[in-house]
């Protein structure tokens, strides 16, 4: 997708959310219950945020307005190949499914089995064939970090008991900082 | 305050602050180098770490030692393989890469280093001297006088960013209104929380820098798959030699002047200030032709012009609380992190604190030349690793960080939730940079105009007419600075355009 069509459609979401935000405006901002006097608050929770989504839409309009008059609305079509640009796309997305899977499985599954999963994914899916490397990588790194976070800086991980047990006969082994 | 300073420099000189900053160095110098790796993406990555130290003696120095490295790495990829490993050294491929191709990298690696030397310790004692004058009239600044300057930095800071104002404009109000999402700080009333109690504390600033800085990064790099300079990477030919250096040393001298200036104002940032040292230096030169060519002035002028701004950034930064640019943001991070909330109170509370970093910052320079020197050839390698290994490593990085900042799993949802609106701005050709800043100083602009309103009661044109005339002088000159500095702002992306084409 060529950047003049994708920032027409940033813009837009953007011009949608601040006139959505605009119009519910009461809904999503509580005014105190109680009227407060001018010394302890001197403006209301809505004021600055009108102003700045009145700004938003308004700038977001110009720029849309500037854009349809150089006719950027019309369709331009796509210089990349189409095969390429398909590919990418789909890597990409499964990037993002798999980010979104792993942020929602940490605390469930601990740190070191997700880290293992979203490094795995992201190594195949960046390019790399090596089952050695990828398996390495996506194994040695987690565990090293999760013990010098937890052993040397004696900070918390999400962790599974079963993971936790078995790090802790290798940490118990190392000397204590 | 002569105490203060004394104090710090005792506070300042302990080995562990220099292990510190000679890891943040090699650290900063490998993220640079590598290709694809931005300074401010491996920064926020390391935001975190920096916090796990505990000590702000050690985290701070630390991340400023991978801030100065990630900038002079970045120079490495550019002069080897024509690919800035950072923004701030697109300028330097000009010549950098035209002396590889004629067979001298490492007279181009050389004469970038010192320049980033100079240009960085010159800029380090001017911040430690201007440091003292401006925080004293720093101090008398009441909430008005904030609110006006938090105004002004924040136009200086949309129409200087990449791109159109209006972009820049767009992303600024978008930041602000992030900022908006919590409880009211005046009322405490909920705002944009959809009733959720994990949206009442608003967002965290190191998940949304992370997701912002990192997360585009790594999808970027799954789009374009693997890629190293392997073939085309070598590092060979003459050393510099001290008359060369000292022909360039002019050209550095005005160079750190252009970068020191540069740094002070907020928004504009490295890359800015090394397309102005490059082209200052073009046109000081008698030889105007060669540059491009291969001229050691084009490398020196745009590096040390890079490496000046470091410093003076953090002018802004610890008297007003106003980051500079999108890596003084994730230093404002690490600064709050650490229980340290910078703004004109800072050095009256934990001077020495504030000087023993900015000792640290001037004697980290000299562990710079020497790291540096050392660590040319085996960065020169760097270039060549395959970015499929360090990738995964690098969003385990993100994951952790973001989740060490405050052990709280809503923390990772932020971080998703900014890195797709990253995601989103950065293939809409839309600088983040703006709204980070927009996220930062927009709630700090409400609460010191909320004051100001109180303070002012109802006759607000005498107020402003008579009590608090610095305030309405910088509101009045807001539009015109805006207006003259976007118009100068076009000319110049004109001119460096036309500079890169050449």
């Amino acid at each position: 997708m060529i950047p003049r069509q994708t920032d027409i459609r940033f813009t837009g979401i953007v011009f949608i959310l601040a006139v959505l935000a605009l119009l519910f405006s009461s809904q999503l901002i509580v005014e105190p219950p109680i009227p407060l006097t001018t010394d302890l608050l001197a403006m209301s929770p809505r004021v600055f945020p009108f102003l700045i989504l009145l700004s938003m839409a308004l700038v977001a309009l110009i720029f849309l307005l500037s854009e349809a008059r150089l006719g950027a609305f019309k369709a331009i079509s796509s210089t990349e190949n189409g095969n390429q640009v398909s590919t990418n796309f789909w890597r990409q997305i499964a990037f993002l499914i798999i980010t979104i899977i792993c942020a929602l499985l940490l605390n469930r599954l601990g740190f070191i089995t997700t880290m293992f999963l979203l490094m795995t994914s992201t190594s195949v899916l960046v390019g790399n064939r090596s089952l050695v490397q990828i398996l390495c990588i996506s194994i040695l790194v987690p565990v090293s970090f999760y013990i010098v976070v937890t052993h040397v800086l004696r900070t918390a991980l999400p962790e599974v008991d079963v993971v936790q047990r078995m790090l802790m006969s290798v940490t118990q082994l190392l000397p204590s900082f | 305050m002569i105490e203060t300073l004394l104090a710090g420099l005792d506070a300042a000189l302990r080995i562990d602050t220099f292990v510190w900053i000679s890891g943040g160095l090699l650290l900063g110098m490998l993220m640079g180098s590598l290709p694809g790796f931005t300074t401010s993406m491996g920064m926020s990555v390391l935001v975190p770490i920096s916090f796990l130290v505990g000590d702000p003696l050690i985290g701070i120095p630390f991340l400023i030692g991978v801030y100065k490295g990630g900038i002079y790495g970045g120079s490495v990829p550019a002069i080897l393989i024509s690919m800035p490993g950072t923004g701030a050294s697109i300028a330097t491929v000009f010549d950098g890469h035209e002396l590889t191709k004629k067979g001298q990298p490492r007279k181009a690696l050389e004469m970038g280093l010192y320049a980033s030397v100079i240009s960085d310790l010159f800029s380090d004692v001017f911040t430690l001297v201007m440091i003292i004058p401006v925080a004293a009239i720093v101090l008398g600044f009441g909430p008005p006088e904030i609110a006006s300057v938090m105004f002004l930095s924040l136009v200086i800071i949309a129409v200087t960013s990449m791109g159109p104002v209006v972009k820049g404009l767009l992303m600024l109000c978008l930041g602000v209104w992030f900022g908006f999402v919590g409880a009211d700080p005046f009322s405490g009333m909920p705002r944009y929380t959809f009733g959720t109690n994990e949206l009442y504390d608003g967002f965290h600033l190191i998940p949304m820098l992370i997701g912002l800085f990192a997360l585009p990064e790594i999808f970027n790099a799954v789009k374009e798959g693997d890629i190293s300079g392997s073939s085309v990477g070598r590092f060979v030919g003459e050393r510099l030699r001290f008359d060369e250096l000292k022909k360039s040393l002019r050209t550095i001298c005005r160079s750190t002047v252009i970068g020191t200036g540069v740094g002070l104002v907020p928004g504009l940032g490295q890359p800015i200030a090394a397309m102005m040292g490059y082209i200052a230096a073009k046109n000081a030169s008698k030889h105007p032709e060669n540059f491009g060519k291969g001229e050691l002035d084009g490398v020196a002028g745009a590096e040390a012009a890079n490496n000046a701004v470091n410093g003076p950034t953090m002018v802004p930064l610890l008297t007003l609380g106003i980051p500079g640019d999108a890596v003084t943001a994730l230093l404002l991070g690490a600064f709050m992190m650490q229980g340290l909330r910078p703004g004109p109170t800072l050095l009256e509370t934990n001077g020495e604190i504030v000087f023993a970093i900015l000792i640290a910052m001037v004697i980290a320079n000299f562990l710079f030349l020497v790291l540096g020197y050392i660590s040319i050839p085996l960065f020169a390698r760097v270039v060549t690793i395959k970015r499929s290994l360090l990738i995964p490593v690098t969003i385990m990085l993100a994951f952790s960080g973001t989740y060490l900042a405050r052990s709280n799993p809503f923390d990772i949802v932020t971080l998703i939730g900014f890195g797709l609106v990253g995601i989103a701005a950065r293939s809409a050709k839309f600088d983040v940079a703006p709204m980070v800043m927009g996220f930062i100083l927009g709630r700090e602009l409400e609460y010191t105009f909320g004051q100001t309103l109180a303070l002012a009661g109802t006759d607000w044109v005498r107020f402003a007419l008579t009590e608090r005339i610095g305030m309405t002088a910088v509101v009045l000159a807001t539009p015109i600075v805006g207006v003259l500095l976007g118009v100068r702002m076009s000319k110049f992306r004109q001119r460096a355009l036309k500079g890169e084409e050449a």
